[in-house]
């Protein structure tokens, strides 16, 4: 009906010869977002052109100044860097490729476990609070060179105060281990960076658990839900989205991992060793000391490779949980 | 959030909850404590029971042996232009994301996405190359120098702080904007004049989150730089454990130094911080 | 003090989306004209397209003398009220009050006093210094009002600013704002999707739909004669009575509509032009539907199913025996003594029934109606 009438309308108007306002082109947001863009593209998408490109080059301390004129070698490079076991990069790659999977995970999940616990832990009215959740955050503020240094300190074998603690004081171990050499080194970064990975979670596992709306526990009390059949059907689901969110940037932070590694160990210069080298750590090491830059371009390439492989993945995954309103 | 329980349970809860920030800040503690010892206690092994009296003189130590002034003062400087920058052009470009639909906004957001996954620090051999390139062909030196390092600085924290800003800007209602042009600002000076105020908050939190930021960045402070005089201080730091290398008590004092700053702007800030941190984050 | 004029405007977001329709209209000086219509007919649209916060695709904008197409906003002459008051939370009344004059230059003596001057006539001197947050929903609606008044412009236009408020606050907000515009004798665009608010305050109402004027005129021309179908349905509460059917009987005075379930009913409208069989709708409004004696010719029988108590008056839904059509009757509410399951008998005045045909534009009538 309203269709009719608009034809009818239509027919009987007589059409304006006015003004037809032209569709400008609104320059503005784009202005708004230049500064941004220009740094983004210098910064980000130059080098990862450019550094595909050096990876086809060789280069080395004799070719660096010819840069990009360097001699073309192809996939040369990443022959010797996944293959080739003479090459200094490839040498300690899969130790640090281990290495780092296996501080990934672990580091993520305790993080997240444990944030999750303490924001479950101070999800309730009690003295003190905002206290509490500050000094909590405190880990996170402390520099992670200042980390990296601090632990390093802390765990000296015999002058370590994590070692005084666990022999002399506790008598957990009959004698002071090494930390910094051997497997341990493992341990050594880890727990660091879980102390000071974990409060930044606990603040948003706490947001999140406060952005539940308190009928919904009261529907299910209601319905007879224990608390236990509450956290598992209420809590657990409303968090699922934030939680696989922040499990991913967890993991894309941690492979990336560097300074803590590099303050702790020979007197901020040194090789953590077989247990303690990751994988960034590794790239800078070996492609400053033997001047490898277009093997350790291929390097990058294939890690971004792998990173980008892994949010595909992992999104497509989990898009319907993360997608998935409260 | 939980009805209210039994008494007894509740204070169990409350020391349980204490004792977790009482553990976790120990090591904070403990370097503070450090840096106050003689340091042939602390190379001797023994620990606190051996006398304790306070050894202010280390922080003035560390300040003469180490050029320390100098790497505090490149770091303020450094950090402190690159908080300012990147909230001008964070802000910027959140505000256009949040508030207008045009052909490559989706990419550009997508863009931002991904420089997340792919940080700077990735490509770092051939930004270290470009900037050596535009040093030789362009004569800019961008090595060594505030500006290169303050030029990467910003450009590396800027994505981040884009998600964050962009939704704070989100939920502002639009009608206020309209109220400005109608009033008779142009669309700049409604952003100026009536979005920048409002959200305050959110823009102090995401200053915080770029300094914070800034200040723990090592990897390219370490390989952009060569001389003291532009030095950050975990650089400084760095070199410094190399030659110092049992002087515990100077590395906590400059440890505890190092962590001043952080900690002043985090206290300073922290109602706006907490605030907005979990909100960004919440929304993902 | 102006006027408005729109020469077939429309307004397209995308080559599907037409928002507003080639739509013209002609606003007088110092009118107070309310457009109404359902959720997303267009009608905010039209007024953003005033103000200058949506660009208009095609067609012609007078304001007062000039077009208007593409003068900046803040140079129309015009003022808006925004229907969450969008006033600036950062800034006292004050001074949201003074933004607008702040921006243009104005010297501050100059602001203050027109500042004042505002505050007075709206009551809301008291409240200068603080912030909106401060204040009650009625009280930033005021604000809101005051600082559109403080430019002293040329059209004020209302975006559904009564919404937000409570049902008690809203009547005395409607009273204040018929009042304001017997001061102020500024032309007044105002926009709502309740009809209510249309009745009372308009001197004449648009119907929007779907981007297109459904109806114009006064509040008792549009309710007494509805031009069109839609406008019938929309306005008056509860609605008109309408139903389908196929005409019967073409006379010279009256026209037979016969219903689907069989009852026939008659219209005073002139059908010249239709044929017998022709799609209708006829319609009658509940307040015109008589009770009657059981024994009275041309009466049809119904069945009470609910009963609604008003005070002022009781509105029963009956449903014809025979069928399930249902109508609504507005009877007094003193001395109506119904009950659910009651029969009645209902009589339908051809004179107070009003007829549409397949397009929904409306017939003719011949009799003067209602008075």
């Amino acid at each position: 009906m309203s269709s009719a009438t608009a034809a009818l309308r239509a027919e009987t108007d007589t059409p304006s010869r006015g003004v037809t306002v032209r569709k400008k082109f609104d320059a503005f947001p784009y202005l708004l977002l230049l500064p941004a863009v220009l740094m983004m593209l210098c910064v980000n998408l130059t080098p990862i052109l450019q550094g595909f490109y050096m990876s086809l080059l060789k280069l080395n301390q004799y070719t660096l100044t010819q840069y990009l004129d360097a001699p073309f070698v192809g996939l040369d490079n990443y022959r010797r860097v996944l293959l080739e076991t003479e090459s200094p990069i490839r040498a300690g790659l899969s130790t640090a490729l281990r290495n780092t999977v296996l501080y990934t995970l672990v580091v993520t999940i305790s993080s997240i476990v444990i944030g999750l616990g303490v924001a479950l832990l101070l999800n309730r009215d009690f003295p003190g609070k905002k206290i509490a959740r500050t000094l909590l955050l405190l880990p996170w503020i402390v520099p992670s060179y200042v980390v990296g240094t601090l632990w390093g300190f802390m765990w000296q074998k015999d002058t370590g105060i994590i070692n005084v603690v666990l022999v002399d004081w506790l008598h957990l171990l009959p004698e002071k281990p090494f930390w910094l050499l051997g497997p341990s080194t493992f341990w050594a970064i880890t727990i660091p960076t879980v102390w000071r990975g974990w409060p930044v979670l606990m603040l948003i596992f706490l947001a999140a658990l406060q952005a539940i709306p308190q009928d919904q526990y009261d529907a299910a009390a209601t319905d007879g839900a224990s608390k236990l059949q509450q956290f598992f059907h209420i809590t657990l689901p409303s968090l699922m989205p934030v939680i696989v969110i922040q499990f991913m940037f967890q993991i894309i932070d941690n492979v990336y991992s560097y300074n803590i590694v590099s303050m702790m160990f020979g007197n901020g210069s040194g090789n953590p060793g077989e247990w303690g080298d990751l994988l960034m750590p590794l790239l800078t090491r070996q492609s400053f000391n033997y001047w490898l830059f277009g093997q350790g371009s291929a390097v990058s390439f294939v890690m971004m490779a792998l990173m980008l492989g892994f949010v595909a993945i992992w999104m497509r995954t989990f898009k319907r949980s993360m997608t998935a309103d409260a | 959030m939980r009805k209210s329980k039994s008494l007894p349970y509740q204070r169990m809860l409350n020391v349980l909850t204490w004792a977790i920030v009482v553990i976790s800040l120990l090591p904070i503690v403990w370097m503070v404590l450090s840096s106050l010892r003689n340091y042939t206690d602390i190379a001797s092994g023994s620990q606190l029971d051996a006398g304790f009296s306070l050894r202010w003189q280390n922080y003035r130590d560390m300040w003469v042996n180490v050029d320390f002034f100098t790497y505090f003062k490149n770091s303020l400087i450094i950090c402190g232009l690159t908080t300012v920058f990147a909230t001008m052009a964070a802000a910027c470009a959140a505000y256009a994301l949040a508030r207008f639909r045009f052909k490559g906004s989706q990419a550009t957001s997508l863009g931002i996405s991904i420089t997340q996954v792919i940080p700077g620090m990735l490509f770092f051999l051939p930004l270290y190359m470009l900037y050596q390139h535009v040093g030789d062909a362009w004569g800019v030196q961008m090595i060594d120098t505030y500006h290169g390092l303050i030029f990467l600085y910003v450009a590396l924290f800027t994505p981040a702080s884009i998600w964050i800003m962009r939704g704070f800007f989100v939920s502002i209602p639009r009608e206020l904007e309209d109220a400005a042009i109608v009033d008779g600002c142009s669309r700049f000076g409604a952003f100026v004049r009536i979005i920048l105020p409002i959200s305050a908050p959110g823009i102090i939190a995401t200053a915080t989150f770029i300094f914070l930021l800034a200040w723990d960045e090592l990897f390219f402070a370490w390989i952009l730089t060569s001389t003291s005089e532009v030095q950050t201080i975990p650089v400084g730091i760095r070199l410094f454990i190399g030659q110092f290398q049992h002087r515990y008590d100077l590395m906590m004092a400059a440890a505890t130094v190092s962590t001043l700053p952080v900690l002043v702007a985090f206290f300073l800030t922290q109602r706006y911080f907490v605030k907005g941190l979990a909100a960004g984050a919440v929304k993902g | 003090m102006a006027s408005v004029k729109f020469k077939g405007i429309t307004k397209r977001y995308t080559e599907h989306d037409t928002v507003v329709n080639q739509v013209s209209l002609d606003i007088a000086d110092g009118e107070f004209v309310v457009l109404v219509g359902p959720s997303g007919c267009g009608k905010s649209t039209m007024l953003r397209m005033v103000a200058g916060l949506e660009e208009i695709t095609d067609g012609e904008l007078h304001i007062g003398d000039e077009v208007a197409n593409d003068v900046p906003a803040a140079k129309r002459g015009i003022a808006m009220v925004f229907q969450s008051y969008a006033l600036y939370p950062h800034m006292t009344v004050e001074q949201n009050m003074g933004f607008a004059l702040k921006l243009a230059k104005t010297p501050k003596a100059e602001i203050a006093r027109r500042v004042a001057e505002a505050a007075d006539i709206l009551k809301i001197a008291p409240l200068l210094k603080r912030k909106p947050r401060e204040l009650s929903g009625g009280q930033r609606q005021r604000v809101a009002i005051g600082r559109a008044i403080v430019r002293k412009p040329k059209v004020f236009l209302f975006d559904e600013p009564l919404s937000n408020l409570d049902a008690s606050l809203r009547l005395n907000m409607r009273v204040e704002l018929s009042k304001l515009h017997h001061t102020l004798k500024t032309t007044m665009i105002y926009v709502t999707h309740d009809q209510v608010e249309a009745m009372t305050l308009a001197d004449r109402i648009v119907v929007f739909d779907s981007g297109v004027i459904q109806g114009i005129g006064t509040p008792k021309a549009l309710y007494d004669n509805p031009p069109s179908l839609f406008v019938a349905g929309f306005l008056g509460s509860p609605s008109m009575n309408l139903f389908a059917g196929h005409l019967s009987a073409c006379g010279d005075t009256e026209a037979s509509v016969k219903l689907p379930s069989g009852v026939q009913l008659g219209a005073a409208v002139d059908v010249r032009g239709s044929q017998i069989g022709d799609p209708v709708t006829i319609g009658i409004r509940p307040e015109h539907i008589r009770i009657a004696n059981d024994d009275e010719a041309g009466t049809v029988r119904a069945r009470v199913a609910l009963i609604e108590y008003l005070g002022d008056c009781v509105v029963a839904y009956v449903e014809l025996v025979g069928s399930n059509e249902g109508l609504s009757i507005k009877l007094p509410g003193q001395g109506t003594d119904l009950k659910f399951g009651d029969e009645i008998r209902i009589a339908l005045s051809p004179r107070d029934c009003l007829l549409f045909d397949r397009h929904g534009q409306a017939f003719a009538r011949h009799a003067v109606g209602t008075a």
